[in-house]
């Protein structure tokens, strides 16, 4: 173990993984500060830019560039009212309420750290569910995987969507799909009529871009609102008072990271359905539920901790078993795929280094999250005057191009 | 399918893939429970 270890850390230490972590960091802050662009959308935003990287750089830059989107969306939550991502919406309320009270600074801080804190907790669950579960795995027949994936579709379906309806016809419209091409077993084209294009089937990227990405940017095309004008943060105040606060709410930290790690393994549930379970626990057990909703601190130390903590659990079947823990992973196992990598229990025995090298970036990542953090909130008021209305047709002719 | 000839009793002969089966089986039931527990309550509701 200890070999893989210095293995991955040499990798890590290069000085292209290094730049990819730096401009990774910067990318994902600013997605996520603003408001209309998730984190799944920058990483499909990232595919096109993965073609040309080797695959450890691929999957630090998205490991890092999730860690601080998830963060980042904290900022205008707390700010203007509006989460920058789905998984700061739990506890917008909650932020915005302590920042009209003049306590932005306080709730921001908690963010940071907490965020760091939940990362940090994940990427230690990942470390040692994921080989344990991958020797199990390694005894796996076609039949366990038949009822894992059918128990991973099942679970997004129940979880996705409030129709299951709804969601499950999604789902069988993917199926379909996902059937387009040359038949594997037998070699017959399926639903390809006579087209050569689609005897390959259809390309994973342009279908990532679509989904993820070209949806959110036709989403925010209703929006009338093109930037949010904010008051200045002093940002030398943003720590102060923060160890106090934690101190106070630790068990609620334990608490949250074990609940985001959990949901994280769940195939379908983010980081968003993190936070909201993080903060019903976190009401439901509170000395003080009726503060919540109205500038309580605590369930922004629960959700908080739990998003950034269901991170790293996402990441348990996605490297296991090859099956996403959520959208962002979907993304993750497409760029493996697409560098000639396998997940599943094999990689485990085949690319220690690599799988240790992405353990290791969890923990860089979330490490760096408090001083880029730091400055992130600082530039704040920047990000957020960035007018969506010239943002959102540069995204669309980027990947266009 | 091909596999087994059609013999469906393989797919749960191994325990872990009876336990995974059962699991998704449950999943597929979790748009009854809300009816399950309403029915539950009226019926232990004295009248």
């Amino acid at each position: 173990m200890i070999e893989h270890v210095v293995q991955a850390l040499v990798l890590l230490a290069s000085w292209k993984v290094l730049l990819t972590i730096v401009i990774c960091s910067v990318y994902g802050l600013f997605v996520g500060a603003i408001p209309g662009l998730t984190a799944t959308m920058a990483a499909a935003l990232l595919v096109p830019f993965t073609f040309f990287m080797d695959p450890l750089s691929s999957l630090v830059a998205i490991v890092t560039m999730s860690a601080m989107a998830i963060f980042a969306g904290d900022i205008p939550a707390a700010l203007v009212r509006i989460p920058g991502t789905p998984s700061s919406a739990a506890y917008t309320d909650d932020s915005y309420e302590l920042t009209k009270q003049g306590k932005a600074e306080l709730v921001l801080g908690v963010d940071v750290v907490t965020s760091a804190i939940g990362g940090l907790m994940g990427a230690v669950v990942l470390m040692v569910a994921a080989p344990l579960l991958a020797e199990v795995a390694l005894r796996f027949t076609s039949f366990e995987y038949f009822w894992l994936a059918a128990l991973g579709l099942s679970a997004t379906v129940m979880i996705a969507s409030t129709l299951p309806l709804k969601a499950g016809l999604a789902l069988l419209l993917g199926l379909f799909f996902s059937t387009i091409g040359v038949d594997i077993t037998l070699g017959y084209p399926r639903f390809t009529f006579g087209t050569t294009e689609l005897l390959n089937g259809l390309d994973f990227i342009p279908a990532m871009i679509g989904l993820f990405g070209v949806s959110e940017v036709l989403r925010n095309m209703g929006s009338a609102t093109l930037s949010f004008p904010i008051a200045p943060i002093r940002a030398e105040r943003i720590f102060r008072g923060v160890a106090e606060t934690l101190w106070r709410y630790k068990a609620n930290m334990v608490r949250a990271g074990a609940i985001g790690t959990f949901i994280g393994i769940l195939p379908g549930a983010g980081a968003d359905i993190a936070a909201w379970i993080a903060y019903a626990v976190a009401r439901r057990f509170s000395r003080e539920p009726e503060k919540y909703g109205k500038g309580a601190i605590e369930p922004i130390v629960d959700a908080g901790t739990a998003n950034n903590a269901c991170l790293a659990g996402d990441w348990v079947p996605a490297l296991v078993f090859g099956i996403p823990g959520d959208s962002i992973t979907a993304i993750v196992i497409g760029v493996l795929y697409m560098k000639g990598l396998r997940p599943g229990p094999m990689i485990f025995e085949q690319q220690p280094q690599l799988v240790y090298a992405v353990y290791l970036s969890f923990i860089m990542a979330n490490l760096l999250l408090i001083p880029f953090g730091y400055l992130a909130i600082k530039a704040s008021g920047f990000m957020l005057r960035v007018p969506r209305n010239v943002l959102m047709p540069a995204i669309l002719m980027f990947w266009s191009a | 399918m091909i596999k087994t000839e059609w013999d469906l009793t393989q797919f749960v002969q191994r325990p872990v893939a009876l336990i995974l089966g059962g699991l998704t089986v449950l999943v597929w039931l979790t748009p009854l429970y809300p009816w399950l527990l309403a029915r539950g309550r009226w019926l232990a509701t004295p009248r």
